[in-house]
């Protein structure tokens, strides 16, 4: 019979496995009839390989295999990552297939195919039948499509004696023993299960239980397993003779095992497979390039080399299946180097390339993330420990293989650092050269990206080289996640998307640019020239009414209550009282402030009343000396030297003028001169603010007109109290004149004019009267022109829709 | 009275800058903006000149060298107040601040009630008093009128509503009423109150008008 070659390490294996005995690859079926091998173990294969030939499963899922992967596909990210995720399953479900042959092959402590041949068969089945009735959860449904046929009956009287022959010790194998404790464990602590065979229908019986299709084709059974329990996919429902983990293999069994190298692999896998990393380092086998192999494995590297799976089976992990080599099986495994090297030999020779059943390592790597890799990516099994390499002699390692390194311990616990080393005269990916256009098109965060593995790369992250290095840094690509830096990079854009993008921008940016610039403009000489005009209006109009409309202003036939009130409290304040004077306003407002008590100090001048001036704002005391100024050039006579005292800045406002109300005297000690009050004649009498004849605020704000009311009035006893406003603040001023607060008013310009009427003097207030009357009327029509256009059209004045 | 010498020098310069002041009627420029620096430049020196030696000489210093230890009171509080120009310590500055507020505070308050709202809800009723030689009737109808306009305009700041009614969050028929009276009332006095601040500011400028013409008349020699 042929040899198989592996599809994916394209080594040799016997005709009948269905696996690589050397990297676990499913083999494809064989459809043709195999010559007979002279090997007793061959021939021994044969039978059971036709017995696992009647299982129309095998075939079915491994042509299907084969038609689903063909060379040089495309195959996508998804389909490589549930092939992943698949391959991984299947391991799983080997290991527990193994786990079942262990268990069952542990029954009895003689396997079945043993039993079988020795035509004891029947009757070891009607024991297992009495021993004990399996449990309802491991009975396995009439339709499972899991049928095991019976044991073939091939008489082996002739092996069995050649097999006794191979019970002697060998020194190699002994000195395994020796260094792996496990193996010398009593056979005691090895459990066995009962074998419900009996119970089970003949269509549903298990294969034989040694049957070795069955256990290097757990990946073709599983999809079945999985297709009859779709209800509880977390319980895994064991047909009868399964048994959970919890088993170690049969002492007599593990001999048999050591004695075959396929059943060694077996079990290593099916103990490795307890440990995850382990597991990947097992099926890391099919990724290595092995073009060069150098199959000339000695004994002594073959015994080497068992030493890694001694210290997996004796990690304290694998509690499940522990690896047990005793004596007898280190035994057994002196024949086996001797007739099994050259088998070995035969497989490790490869002489085809990988196969269309595997997919390319960089491409699984590419298009999966980092995690997924580090779970999924096969791992050379022999970059797993020192040993292994330094077993074989340089000569021998292929090419591929001499460029790696001795794994270190450190790099060992990186998943990323046992990334498959590439030869540098192999292959590589050509680096994509991109024309402009598309390079332009590029996003920029895939650019970044990209960048960033390439810099954990050169800090040593990524030890493997540069290959390794900008295969995971599409990983990190991939797994990225972050806002884009430029959305619009990747966008397709036509030509006559352009031309029309282009044209809309264009058109935007001479609308902006015309209607901003218009509209600036335009509102900026609207304004300009709106605002001169008035102005020009106003000031042509105020000097007319100056000038040549002067004299034809409406005089005031009715003079207010509270100028007059005003004037007569003037007029009835003793001569040798006092009049405090107190400035309460702002310097722009002092022209209006003089047109309106210009008149009103006349009077007191024209009285001869004592003048005492306080200022609440610094500047009122040198504007309220200047009126008095003013008024002596009407006043001649008045001697203000000796009559006006100006007690200057009085700071504190509304606390000063409360604390003015409690006492004068103790509150104004000073003069603007610094001379003592109480020194003063005209203040020398005064203690309180009642002591004056009268006080005049001259202020042109309300709250400064209310606050003197407020603190001062109450504290006047009969004082009269005066006010001297601008006209703005006369309406919120006139409801205290109302009340009698406040005993007269005195109230802008008009208030001037109607005192200067009053008093028979022409005034500055007079004489700027028709200008007033005229703004008046201007300002009027501008106020009730406004409000019609308002009215009519809303739109053009800017103001709410209703 | 026609100015000479100095008085005639501070006439032209005052004239100069009305004239510049006159300027931003064509706009913001910096003539305007020129005089306005000036203007403030020269208000805050004299502010300066005026508080050195109407407040701080003649209230603190002078009591002070005359052995008054009363003012060392407020110089301390001033000299915390001076802590507010650094932010680190400016949480000093808090205690004469708060003193101030405080005492603002109080004398606004109680200003307000003496003087205001006794004072107004005297006027109100004196309103019905009628004077000498004046008809009652007269005196009646001013003393309503001004009464109905008080309460009309307290009446339309009435926000409150019934609660749990049907109409919640709607005046009553009386208030509603009141407050359509005094939103007339308020029109009306809000219209004054603009008339007068445009009667205030034309006032200004016929006050300076009138200065440039007396200035150009004194100049021309007329």
């Amino acid at each position: 019979m042929d040899k198989r070659p592996c599809p994916i390490c394209t080594r040799q294996n016997e005709p009948q496995e269905t696996h690589c005995w050397f990297c676990h690859a499913e083999l494809p079926p064989v459809s043709t009839d195999q010559p007979q091998s002279s090997d007793w173990l061959r021939g021994l294969r044969q039978d059971q390989d036709a017995t696992s030939d009647n299982n129309p499963i095998l075939p079915a899922e491994s042509t299907e295999s084969n038609e689903t992967d063909k060379p040089d596909e495309f195959v996508p990210d998804w389909l490589s990552r549930i092939r992943s995720k698949e391959a991984v399953e299947r391991s799983e479900k080997k290991a527990q297939e193994d786990k079942y042959w262990a268990e069952k092959k542990s029954h009895s402590g003689v396997p079945d195919w043993l039993q079988s041949l020795n035509e004891d068969t029947a009757e070891i089945k009607t024991n297992n039948k009495n021993d004990s009735a399996p449990p309802d959860r491991n009975k396995v449904p009439s339709a499972s499509p899991i049928e095991e046929p019976s044991t073939t009956s091939v008489s082996g009287d002739d092996w069995l004696e050649s097999l006794k022959s191979w019970q002697s010790a060998d020194e190699t194998n002994k000195l395994i023993q020796s260094e792996n404790p496990e193996i010398t464990e009593s056979p005691a602590e090895i459990e066995f299960s009962p074998q419900p065979d009996s119970q089970v229908s003949p269509e549903i019986l298990p294969e034989p239980e040694f049957d070795l299709r069955k256990i290097f084709s757990p990946l073709v059974e599983e999809p079945v397993i999985e297709l009859e329990k779709p209800a509880e996919p977390q319980e895994v429902v064991l047909p009868e003779g399964f048994q959970p983990f919890d088993i170690t293999f049969d002492e007599t069994e593990i001999q048999e095992t050591y004695s075959q190298p396929e059943q060694v692999d077996s079990d290593l896998s099916s103990t490795v497979d307890s440990q995850p990393q382990v597991e990947l380092e097992i099926e890391s086998a099919p990724v290595l390039p092995n073009k060069n192999v150098d199959n000339q494995f000695s004994i002594e590297d073959l015994a080497i080399s068992l030493e890694p799976i001694k210290e997996y089976s004796s990690a304290p992990p694998l509690e499940s299946a522990q690896l047990i080599f005793p004596d007898d099986q280190i035994n057994v495994a002196q024949p086996l180097d001797q007739s099994g090297l050259a088998f070995l030999n035969d497989q490790i020779d490869v002489t085809q390339p990988q196969t269309d059943n595997q997919v390319e390592p960089e491409e699984i790597i590419e298009n999966v993330s980092a995690d997924e890799v580090s779970a999924e990516i096969p791992i050379n099994p022999f970059k797993g420990d020192d040993l292994l390499l330094e077993s074989f002699a340089l000569d021998d390692l292929p090419e591929w293989l001499t460029d790696v390194k001795p794994i270190e311990k450190p790099v060992k616990e990186k998943p990323r650092s046992v990334t498959p080393e590439v030869d540098d005269e192999s292959p590589r990916p050509e680096k994509g050269n991109l024309p402009v256009w598309l390079a332009a098109l590029r996003p920029v965060e895939a650019v970044e990206m990209a960048a960033m593995p390439d810099e954990k790369a050169q800090e040593g992250e990524t030890p493997d080289g540069d290959q390794p290095a900008k295969v995971m840094s599409g990983i990190s690509a991939a797994t990225f996640i972050g806002k884009p830096s430029d959305l619009g990079g990747g966008l397709k854009v036509s030509n006559r998307q352009k031309t029309n993008a282009a044209l809309l921008s264009e058109i935007a940016a001479n609308a902006e640019t015309v209607e901003e610039s218009e509209k600036n403009s335009a509102v900026g000489i609207t304004n300009t020239l709106w605002r001169s005009l008035l102005a020009l209006v106003f000031v042509v109009v105020a000097l007319l009414g100056g000038t040549i409309f002067n004299g034809y202003g409406l005089q005031p036939a009715l003079f207010p209550g509270e100028v007059v009130h005003t004037f007569d409290r003037i007029n009835s304040i003793a001569e040798e009282k006092t009049v405090l004077i107190a400035g309460d306003f702002e310097a722009g407002f002092a022209g209006e402030i003089r047109l309106t008590s210009q008149a009103l100090i006349e009077h007191i001048m024209r009285r001869n009343l004592n003048i005492a001036l306080m200022s609440i704002n610094p500047v009122d005391s040198a504007l309220l000396a200047d009126q008095i100024i003013r008024g002596l050039t009407f006043v001649p006579t008045y001697q203000a030297v000796g009559k006006v005292v100006d007690l200057g800045y009085f700071p504190g406002g509304a606390i000063a003028v409360q604390d003015l109300g409690n006492s004068f005297a103790n509150t104004v000690r000073l003069t603007a001169d610094l001379v003592a009050t109480s020194s003063v004649d005209s203040l020398m009498n005064i203690q309180n603010m009642a002591d004056f004849g009268a006080i005049i605020v001259i202020t042109d704000k309300a709250e400064t007109a209310r606050v003197w009311i407020e603190q001062l009035q109450p504290t006047l006893n009969g004082t009269p109290l005066l006010m001297v406003t601008s006209a703005q603040a006369s309406p919120l001023i006139q409801p205290y004149y109302q009340s009698g607060q406040v005993s007269g008013i005195v109230s802008g310009m008009a208030g001037g004019l109607v005192y200067e009427r009053i008093m028979g003097s022409a005034g500055e207030a007079g004489r700027n009267h028709s200008s007033l009357q005229l703004l008046s009327i201007l300002m009027a029509a501008l106020v009730l022109g406004g409000g019609f256009i308002s009215l009519v059209k809303p739109e053009s004045t800017g103001g709410k829709r209703q | 009275m026609i100015p000479t010498g100095l008085d005639l020098v501070w006439v032209i310069v005052s004239f100069i800058l009305t004239v510049l002041v006159f300027s931003y009627f064509l706009g913001d420029n910096a003539v305007y903006r020129f005089v306005m620096a000036l203007f403030i430049g020269v208000s805050a020196g004299y502010f300066a000149v005026v508080l050195i030696f109407q407040v701080i000489l003649p209230h603190l210093v002078v009591p002070l060298i005359s052995g008054n230890r009363l003012v060392l009171v407020p110089l301390v509080l001033s000299g915390l107040l001076m802590f507010k120009l650094s932010p680190r310590f400016s949480r000093m500055g808090n205690i004469p601040m708060a003193y101030l507020v405080g005492v603002g505070a109080a004398i606004a308050v109680g200003g307000a009630v003496m003087g205001t709202l006794f004072g107004q809800l005297k006027g109100a009723w004196s309103a019905f008093l009628p004077s000498s030689g004046e008809p009652p009737f007269l005196a009646y109808l001013e003393g309503g009128f001004l009464l109905i306009g008080t309460l009309a305009s307290l009446a339309y700041f009435h926000f409150n509503a019934k609660k749990g009614s049907a109409t919640s969050g709607k005046r009553t028929v009386l208030v509603a009423i009141f407050a359509w009276i005094g939103k007339i009332f308020i029109s009306i006095t809000l219209g004054v109150v603009f008339a007068s601040v445009l009667t205030a500011a034309a006032t200004a400028l016929i006050e300076r008008t009138d200065f440039i013409l007396q200035t150009i008349q004194l100049l021309a020699g007329k």
